[in-house]
Formats: C-alpha cells, sequence, structure tokens
C-alpha cells in the first residue's frame, strides 16, 4: 500500500471506530432519556401525545414518550383515525429512515447487548425479513378493528419491550403479574436475537417494518462510492443484519448502524444521490 | 431532483399534513355514558393520552365514543 492509502485506510477505521463508540453513548442517552429512570410520580408531565417510533412501551411508569404501536392500536380500536401519530411515524421514517433502529430504539440497545455474546450466529433467509410486514399489517392495523387491543393478537399482547419495562416493572415493584404467553414470547425473542444479530428488528418488529418502508427513498441513505471502493468486501461482512451496503445501499433492511463505515466506499447523508448497485449495470454514485 | 427525492418530498408534505392535522384540526366528540349528551371534545395529544389510558371507550351499540366508567388505566397491557 502506497503512503496516501495507508493514511486513508486509517482515517477510515478512525471513522468507524469514533462512529461505533459514539453510538453506543447516543443509544444509552436515548434509553435514559425514553425512560427518565423515576416513577411518573416524580415528573411534573410525561410528554403528552409525542409517539417516538421506537420499541419502548408507554405501560413503564417511567416511559417519557408514547410507543405509536400502542397509540395507532388503541385509536384504531376507537374507529378513531391515528392522523397524529402516523404523521410523526412518517415524518421521522421520511427524513432518516431506519435511524432510530440502530441509534435511539431501546430495545434494539438491548439486541446489540445480547449479540455480544459469543455465540454461534445464523444468518436467516432473506424471506424471514417479509414477517415483519404481516406483523404491522395483522397485529398492529387488523387486530384492534376486528379483535380488539386487549387480545393476543394485537402486538401490545406480546411485545417483548411491554413485558420488561411495563409488566416486568409492574410484577418487580407493585405486586403484579407476567402472564406465561408473554414470558414465552419474550424467551423466543430474546433466543432470536441471541442466535441472529438484531433478530427481533429483521423479523418481527412492526415499527421497523413501519421505517423500513421508507428506507427506500428516505433523505438520510447511505450513498456507495465507486471510486473509493477497492472491493475488500468488509462492507458486507461487518453489516449486523447482513445486507450488501455496496450492492444495496437504500436496503429496507438498513439500520444506519455505521459499521460498513469500515469500507472506504460507503457514506451516510443528506446529499440528493442516486445510491445504486455497483455492477448491476445502472448509475453508479460515483461521487468524488 | 432525482425521483427518489421527488416522491420523499411527497410524503414529506403529506406526513407534515397529517401530522398537523391530528395536532390542529381532530377531534372528537366524546359522550357520557348512557346519556345523549356531548361531555367534551378531545384532539390533539389529549385524545393519544385519552385513549392510552382508555378514559375514553367505544360504545358499539351506539356506534360512538363515550367516557369509561372504570377510570384510566395506568398500564395498557
Amino acid at each position: 500500500l502506497s503512503e496516501l492509502d495507508k493514511k486513508a485506510t486509517r482515517e477510515v477505521a478512525d471513522r468507524s471506530g469514533w462512529l461505533s463508540s459514539v453510538r453506543w453513548k447516543v443509544q444509552l442517552l436515548a434509553f435514559l432519556v425514553l425512560n427518565s429512570l423515576v416513577p411518573a410520580s416524580w415528573r411534573p408531565y410525561r410528554l403528552k401525545g409525542a409517539c417516538v417510533p421506537v420499541l419502548n412501551c408507554h405501560g413503564c411508569p417511567a416511559a417519557a414518550t408514547y410507543c405509536p404501536i400502542g397509540v395507532i392500536g388503541d385509536m384504531l380500536s376507537l374507529r378513531v383515525v391515528p392522523w397524529l401519530a402516523l404523521g410523526a411515524f412518517g415524518l421521522v421514517g421520511i427524513i432518516f429512515g431506519r435511524l432510530s433502529c440502530g441509534w435511539i430504539c431501546p430495545f434494539g440497545f438491548l439486541q446489540d447487548l445480547i449479540a455480544k455474546i459469543p455465540v454461534p450466529k445464523w444468518k436467516p433467509p432473506k424471506w424471514t425479513g417479509y414477517i415483519k410486514y404481516a406483523v404491522l399489517g395483522g397485529m398492529v392495523f387488523v387486530a384492534p378493528l376486528v379483535v380488539g387491543v386487549d387480545s393476543r393478537w394485537f402486538f401490545c399482547g406480546i411485545c417483548p419491550d411491554a413485558t420488561i419495562m411495563a409488566n416486568g416493572w409492574k410484577a418487580a415493584f407493585d405486586g403484579g403479574s407476567v402472564s406465561s404467553t408473554r414470558l414465552i414470547f419474550l424467551g423466543i425473542f430474546l433466543l432470536l436475537s441471541l442466535f441472529v444479530v438484531r433478530g427481533f428488528c429483521r423479523m418481527v418488529c412492526p415499527i421497523g417494518a413501519g421505517l423500513a418502508f421508507f428506507n427506500r427513498f428516505s433523505l438520510l441513505s447511505l450513498k456507495f462510492k465507486k471510486r473509493w471502493c477497492s472491493e475488500c468486501m468488509q462492507c458486507l461482512r461487518e453489516c449486523p443484519v447482513d445486507i450488501g451496503p455496496m450492492a444495496d445501499p437504500r436496503s429496507p433492511e438498513c439500520i444506519y448502524c455505521g459499521q460498513c463505515f469500515k469500507c472506504h466506499g460507503i457514506v451516510m447523508d443528506f446529499s440528493d444521490e442516486a445510491g445504486t448497485a455497483a455492477g448491476a449495470g445502472g448509475k453508479v454514485a460515483d461521487g468524488a | 431532483m432525482s425521483a427518489k427525492r421527488l416522491v420523499a418530498a411527497v410524503v414529506l408534505a403529506a406526513c407534515v399534513g397529517m401530522l398537523a392535522y391530528g395536532l390542529l384540526v381532530q377531534s372528537v366528540e366524546v359522550y357520557a355514558a348512557g346519556e345523549d349528551k356531548v361531555v367534551k371534545k378531545v384532539g390533539g395529544p389529549d385524545l393519544i393520552y385519552e385513549s392510552v389510558r382508555r378514559t375514553i371507550v367505544r360504545d358499539s351499540q351506539a356506534g360512538r365514543l363515550v367516557v369509561s366508567e372504570a377510570g384510566p388505566v395506568e398500564c395498557p397491557t
């Protein structure tokens, strides 16, 4: 490698390491802010009506904001269109795509911690990624209208975050109990996250499914710069959700974690460039 | 402007519209339980707050929203 290449490699490694370190801090901070870590009675007021598109149950006494899934379900069961929740959800999605999954979501943070446990990881087939869309449609939009929000068919009935942060909190501090159905699903989802990095996000999460829809045309996106690519394939190896940022920088599965930034050719910004596949015969974003 | 950016601009405008409508315009009438009397109109963040706490429920027979007799639910899950 020339001196210039060595310098560029060092710079990319520094950028990636710095970003990874920042992401952990942001995730921890987001968990603390979203849950305030003080009981509701100590706080003057929850951020009334504020829906943040991450899996953070407002059933938890410490929650500072509302989960859009619970809000959408509750309002649909009243036969009222949740315009405010849908608008807030869409606004975050169209600007940032799935950034909140990778940087803010408390359950995503928990999954990242679980993924640190050294066990063999499984790469699920691509079709498993479509399950979450069925969950979003069936268990979030149809179930409240057909069977109501108290049914197990509504997503909150099996939501792992609700089990930990709401029911678990109640069981620990207020003498409540957690149903066996909830515990079984929690166990399944945690095991899934142990053997598949971000397994719950990739296969089940309805918020991830909703935001994934926006990834294709969100203002923030990954860009592949062919000129800077040395075809080291490191972006493919580092990607925790097994997408190829080089081939599909706007993949619905991308959570903008920044692991692929170890590769020279991947950048993330708001610029209006076509992020097309390398070697796919299309226009390649070839920014200087 | 690329086609993707154009779609993004349209979706962005739609989302801002939904947000503004939900925040400023949307309002539902809530009746007293068992009575034909509107007790309040709820909209915006209050609508989210009250629906999540189940202080308003749907009277499916009358096809309208009524004040819950059970009171607020702190933990909807």
